[in-house]
C-alpha cells in the first residue's frame, strides 16, 4: 500500500477526478469475479501483502460476470430483513465453488484507494528541553498496570507501548522531580511555558521536536483519561512528573504534574 | 465466505510474517483502551478495552457500544496499518474522508486511515482478518456488550496493540433501523452484504493505559517530606552531569 499502488490502471476511471477511486471500486465488480476482488480487497484489508505482493498484475483477462449474477448465489439472499430478531443467522452456502478457480494476487483494485502518509517516529536515547537546562538520557520503560519510573533520577523514562515521538498519538515519558536528598531531572517541569520546545533524539542523531501546549496537575488517586489516552490525530509529547504536596506517610507525592506538547 | 479465497489471503499474511521474523517484546499484562466515536451519523458511542494476558500471547477485548442505529449484525474489527513487520501509528478516519462524496464513509474509504482488518472480534471461531466478513458471528443489536478472551494476538502485533483502532461496522441508511439486504448500494468489500451491513459505525483509537499513579519523586525537594531535612545543594551536587538552575519552588519548598 504505497504510492506506486495508485498508479494502477487508472484509465478504467470513468468518474470525475475528484472522486475516482470509489467509482473505480463499484465499476471494477462488474468486470472482476467476485473472488478475485475478494482477494485484492482482502489484500489491502488484511494489510499484510507487502507492495510487491499487491501490485503485481492487473489482469486484463477476469472472469465477467454480472453483479446481478453474483447476488443470485449470494449466501445472504435468504435473509429475513426486517426480522426484529437481532442476531441474523448466515446460512453457509454448500456446495464447492461454483466459480472458477483465478490465478492468486490478481487484480488489487482496492489499490486505487488514495494512500494516507503518516509520520515517523523514533526510538529516543536522549531529551533535550533548553528552557529549563534539561539535556538527559532517555530510557525505555514498560505500562503494566502501575508505569515503572526511572531508578536513575538524573534519567527520563519513554513508555514503549505509547507512540514513537513524531508519531501520531501520545508518546509519553516521566522523569522524576527529586529523589530522597535534592532535585532530579524534571524538577523545573513546572516552570515549562507554552511554546517552549522539547527536543528527542534517537541513536542515529535523527529527532522530533515538539512545542508545550498546555500543562495539567491531578491527583494520583484519579489520573483522568487525556493523561494517556488518544488526544487529536497529530505527533503529541506527554512529560510526566510528581507534583502538588509530599505525603510523608505514603513517602510519595499527592499530584501527578503533566506537560503536553505537539509536534512542530 | 468462500474459505478458499480466504485461504489464499491467509497463506499470503502468513508468508508476509514468516519472512518478516518480527521480534518483539512482548507486553504481557499490559491494558489498552480507547473512546469510541460515531462515524456516518450513527448516533452510537462506546468504548473499548484490549487486557493482554501475561503471556503476551493472547488477550480478551471488551466493547460496549450503545444507540446504534442498526438493529442488526454488526461486524467488528481490530483495524491498523501494517507494513513489513511494523505497526504504523494511524487514526480513526472522519466522515469527511468520504473519498467519493456520497454521504457515505464505506468500510473501504476509512481504510488509508485506520488500515486493514487485523483481527476479528467473533463471537466464536476463528478471530482473524479471514473473518472479517463472517457477518453470522458477530454480535447484532443496538447495544453490543462484546467480552471474549484468549483472542490469538498475531505476531506483528505484539506490543503494538496500543496503535490498533477498534471499528464497529454495521448502519442505518435509510431509518428502518434493519439491515436492508436488498439495498442497492453494496458494500465496498463484496456483492453479497449491502452497504450498511459493512459502512463503519463507530472507531476508536486504542492507547496503553496506567492503572496506577507515576511516582516521580522521593520528596527530598518538599518541605513536607522528612527527607528534606537534607540540604538540597548536596543533593544538587549530587546529581553531577545534570545541568539544574536551582530555583525554589513556592508549593514544596
Amino acid at each position: 500500500m504505497t504510492k506506486s499502488d495508485q498508479t494502477l490502471n487508472p484509465s478504467s476511471a470513468t468518474a470525475g477526478p475528484s472522486a475516482p477511486s470509489m467509482e473505480w471500486m463499484a465499476r471494477g465488480q462488474a468486470f472482476l469475479s467476485r473472488r478475485q476482488m475478494l482477494v485484492g480487497l482482502g489484500l489491502v484489508l488484511a494489510g499484510c501483502g507487502s507492495t510487491r505482493d499487491a501490485t503485481t498484475a492487473v489482469s486484463g483477462s477476469a472472469a465477467v460476470q454480472s453483479p446481478a449474477a453474483l447476488r443470485a448465489e449470494s449466501p445472504t439472499a435468504g435473509l429475513p430483513v426486517d426480522d426484529s430478531e437481532p442476531n441474523v443467522e448466515l446460512p453457509t452456502p454448500a456446495g464447492p465453488d461454483p466459480e472458477p478457480t483465478p490465478e492468486p494476487l490478481q487484480s488489487p483494485p482496492a489499490t486505487a484507494l488514495p494512500e494516507v502518509e503518516f509520520p515517523s517516529g523514533i526510538e529516543p536515547i536522549r531529551i533535550a528541553i533548553p528552557a529549563i537546562a534539561v539535556d538527559a538520557d532517555v530510557i525505555r520503560l514498560d505500562i503494566r498496570g502501575e508505569p515503572e519510573v526511572p531508578e536513575d533520577f538524573a534519567q527520563v523514562g519513554w513508555y514503549h507501548q505509547t507512540r514513537l515521538p513524531g508519531e501520531i498519538g501520545p508518546a509519553v515519558l516521566a522523569g522524576h522531580i527529586d529523589s530522597r536528598t535534592g532535585p532530579a531531572v524534571f524538577y523545573q517541569l513546572d516552570e515549562l511555558d507554552t511554546g517552549d520546545e522539547i527536543i528527542l533524539s534517537a541513536a542515529g542523531s535523527e529527532t522530533r521536536r515538539f512545542a508545550v501546549t498546555d500543562t495539567g496537575q491531578y491527583s494520583k488517586d484519579a489520573l483522568p483519561a487525556e493523561v494517556f489516552g488518544f488526544g487529536e490525530p497529530l505527533p503529541e509529547l506527554r512529560l510526566i512528573t510528581c507534583g502538588g504536596t509530599f505525603d510523608a506517610s505514603s513517602g510519595h507525592y499527592r499530584d501527578n504534574y503533566v506537560v503536553y506538547a505537539r509536534g512542530i | 465466505m468462500k474459505k478458499s479465497l480466504l485461504a489464499a489471503v491467509a497463506a499470503v499474511c502468513l508468508l508476509g510474517t514468516v519472512l518478516a521474523l518480527p521480534a518483539h517484546a512482548q507486553s504481557g499484562g499490559a491494558v489498552y483502551g480507547g473512546v469510541l466515536s460515531e462515524l456516518n451519523n450513527s448516533g452510537a458511542s462506546g468504548s473499548a478495552k484490549i487486557t493482554v494476558a501475561d503471556d503476551g500471547l493472547t488477550m480478551t477485548i471488551e466493547v460496549n457500544a450503545r444507540n446504534l442505529n442498526l438493529n442488526g449484525p454488526h461486524a467488528m474489527h481490530l483495524h491498523g496499518k501494517v507494513e513489513g513487520n511494523a505497526v504504523i501509528a494511524s487514526t480513526c478516519p472522519t466522515d469527511a474522508d468520504d473519498g467519493d462524496g456520497d454521504g457515505v464513509l464505506t468500510v473501504l474509504e476509512g481504510a488509508p486511515k485506520y488500515g486493514g482488518v487485523q483481527v476479528s472480534l467473533t463471537t466464536n471461531g476463528d478471530t482473524s482478518a479471514d473473518s472479517a466478513l463472517a457477518v453470522d458471528r458477530y454480535l447484532a443489536g443496538q447495544t453490543i456488550n462484546y467480552n471474549r478472551a484468549g483472542i490469538p494476538i498475531p505476531e506483528v502485533l505484539r506490543s503494538n496493540e496500543g496503535k490498533l483502532h477498534v471499528v464497529v461496522h454495521g448502519i442505518d441508511e435509510n431509518g428502518n433501523g434493519t439491515l436492508d439486504l436488498d439495498q442497492t448500494e453494496r458494500s465496498s468489500l463484496t456483492d453479497d452484504l449491502p452497504r450498511e451491513a459493512t459502512a463503519p459505525a463507530l472507531c476508536g483509537t486504542l492507547t496503553v493505559q496506567a492503572t496506577g499513579p507515576v511516582q516521580t519523586g522521593g520528596g527530598g525537594t518538599a518541605s513536607d517530606s522528612p527527607f528534606a531535612m537534607i540540604s538540597v545543594g548536596a543533593g544538587f551536587v549530587a546529581l553531577s552531569g545534570a545541568a539544574f538552575a536551582l530555583r525554589r519552588r513556592d508549593d514544596q519548598v
